[in-house]
């Protein structure tokens, strides 16, 4: 077994070899651990490595599938959750200080429905405290330090899921779980060139997961390709009593759509963007246009982020307010987030409602918009990852406030990330797949059928695994 | 930025210093008034946002649809 084994295969062909016997799940989980504990280490992925529960899993696993038990395409297979995601008997930190020790007594309903389908729980991944919901305005926002970018170390993973798009793209684990209320899954996948899945609002459960945002925050994987978080997605969608947001029907990725495909291409709220992330995209448009009708999309002119900005700090300082009432926020790494929390609480609730009403008929409005289509296309980002030393602001100025991540976030939309080729300082860049509500089936065959044509996903950073 | 702007921003900052009469320095403080800016321009831009009072509520239903 070489050590770069789980950055070349994917979920699929590893299960193969699992059953073929030519590896077992407690090889994969102690190169897994291995791996997170050189590189994860290095890179600032990896807050906590599950070492016991990971051998016991694997060890189960491996019995299991030796006496014919067969749990699925997961059986077996390592993988890493953000550290927001709670797992019994490791502290769930949320990335503050004040809560390194932290505990929860039962799993989220999404690590007992991975422990269910046999993964391998293996490690707990950076994030940025409270998942950036106090303002970070740098990469330096959580307590084992800024998270690094396997293709360029000085550089950002992006946030919030940055130690689960970092690990996943180093090829460290499969898969992992992160979470975006407002694009901490979309960025960072982009940033590290990673595949990352954003469900649709109410697809996976929230229970035993911090909360932010109620209305706002999802569930969702990143991994190597869209089949790989086709099978996850399989794995951890479905109704929850546990999150009464939860959708009450049950996943069937079999409802997709074939070919030939219509898609919406955006064509406005770009023009900060980077000339390498527009090429890319242009060039992935000739890509798509083997398999879909492409047609020119404009998202109208509307308040998308400032609605995000009132709804996601109302909720948040409702979230928080005990934590925001003890002397908690003053020992946050970053010193805006000392304070951001505290902004939400002059929210009125007419104010937050407003927010509301005005959230509807955007959603309404986007939703007739985008009915014709399959899908929209778009840059995932409009910049490659920051410089570590580097304030958001200062590095990227405009092209932070990209509209169409506050509007389908807003929407509760899903969406998909896919690498699409490299732009400034060899960094990744992304494309994205946005659909309606529901959606996701189509937005895993248009990536597949993207990545069946291209090898961006293939792509590793040069690591040394010796 | 304009005055009124900053009007609303410093009757912000009061309410948090009265609610927390001990907790921010100067710099905090500071550090607050920058935060509160951009949120009191978002609330502004939502106040000019066309809605009648016959809007129904904004009941959010997971996954946008009932199924």
């Amino acid at each position: 077994m070489t050590t770069s084994l789980l950055a070349t295969h994917s979920i699929r062909q590893l299960a193969e070899l699992l059953r073929r016997g030519e590896v077992s799940s407690v090889d994969l989980a102690e190169l897994a651990l291995q791996q997170l504990d050189r590189w994860g280490s290095e890179l600032g992925a990896i807050v906590t490595l599950t070492v016991e529960r990971a051998r016991a899993e694997a060890q189960r696993a491996t019995a299991e599938l030796r006496a014919g038990i067969d749990r699925g395409p997961l059986h077996g297979i390592p993988y890493g959750a953000k550290d927001l995601i709670a797992a019994a008997g490791y502290p769930t930190t949320w990335e503050a200080a004040p809560l390194r020790d932290q505990h929860f007594p039962e799993d989220a309903t999404v690590i007992s429905r991975l422990r269910v389908a046999g993964a391998v729980l293996v490690g707990k991944l950076a994030t940025i405290e409270i998942a950036g919901g106090f303002g970070y305005e740098q990469p330096n926002a959580c307590f084992t330090g800024p998270t690094r970018n396997p293709w360029n170390p000085e550089t950002w993973a992006g946030g919030s899921s940055s130690g689960p798009a970092a690990a996943v793209a180093a090829g460290l684990v499969p898969f992992a779980l992160g979470t975006e209320t407002w694009g901490s899954i979309i960025v960072p996948a982009s940033y590290c060139g990673a595949t990352g899945l954003r469900p649709t609002y109410g697809r996976v459960s929230r229970a035993g997961v911090m909360s932010l945002s109620w209305t706002l925050d999802k569930v969702g994987s990143l991994a190597a390709s869209a089949d790989d978080c086709a099978l996850v997605l399989a794995a951890i969608a479905g109704p929850d009593p546990r999150d009464p947001a939860t959708i009450q029907e049950i996943w069937d990725e079999g409802t997709a759509r074939t070919a030939p495909f219509r898609l919406a291409v955006l064509e406005n709220g770009m023009e900060f963007a980077q000339p390498a992330v527009i090429a890319n995209f242009r060039l992935a448009l000739d890509v798509l246009a083997e398999f879909a009708t492409l047609e020119p999309f404009r998202l109208p002119e509307r308040p998308y982020s400032e609605v995000a900005r009132v709804i996601l700090a109302a909720e948040a300082a409702s979230a928080f307010e005990d934590v925001l009432a003890s002397e908690g926020p003053s020992e946050l790494t970053a010193r805006e987030d000392r304070t951001g929390g505290y902004v939400g609480l002059t929210i009125t609730a007419a104010e937050y409602l407003r927010a509301q009403q005005i959230r509807r008929l955007l959603r309404q409005e986007l939703e007739q918009l985008l009915a014709p289509f399959d899908a929209l296309v778009a840059p995932a980002t409009l910049v490659v990852a920051s410089p570590l030393a580097l304030h958001f602001d200062e590095y990227a100025g405009p092209a932070r406030r990209y509209l169409l991540n506050a509007a389908a976030n807003l929407a509760g939309w899903p969406a998909i990330s896919v690498p699409n080729g490299f732009g400034e300082r060899g960094l990744p860049t992304g494309l994205q797949f946005v659909g309606r509500a529901g959606s996701e089936a189509t937005l895993l065959t248009l990536a597949r059928a993207y990545q069946a044509r291209t090898d961006w996903h293939r792509q590793r950073p040069p690591l040394d695994r010796g | 930025m304009d005055d009124t702007l900053v009007a609303e921003v410093e009757q912000r900052l009061a309410m948090l210093l009265r609610r927390f009469p001990n907790r921010f320095d100067p710099e905090s403080r500071d550090r607050l008034r920058r935060q509160l800016t951009p949120l009191v321009a978002a609330l502004r831009a939502l106040q000019t946002f066309p809605l009648a009072d016959g809007e129904p509520d904004f009941t959010f239903h997971p996954g946008g649809e009932r199924r």
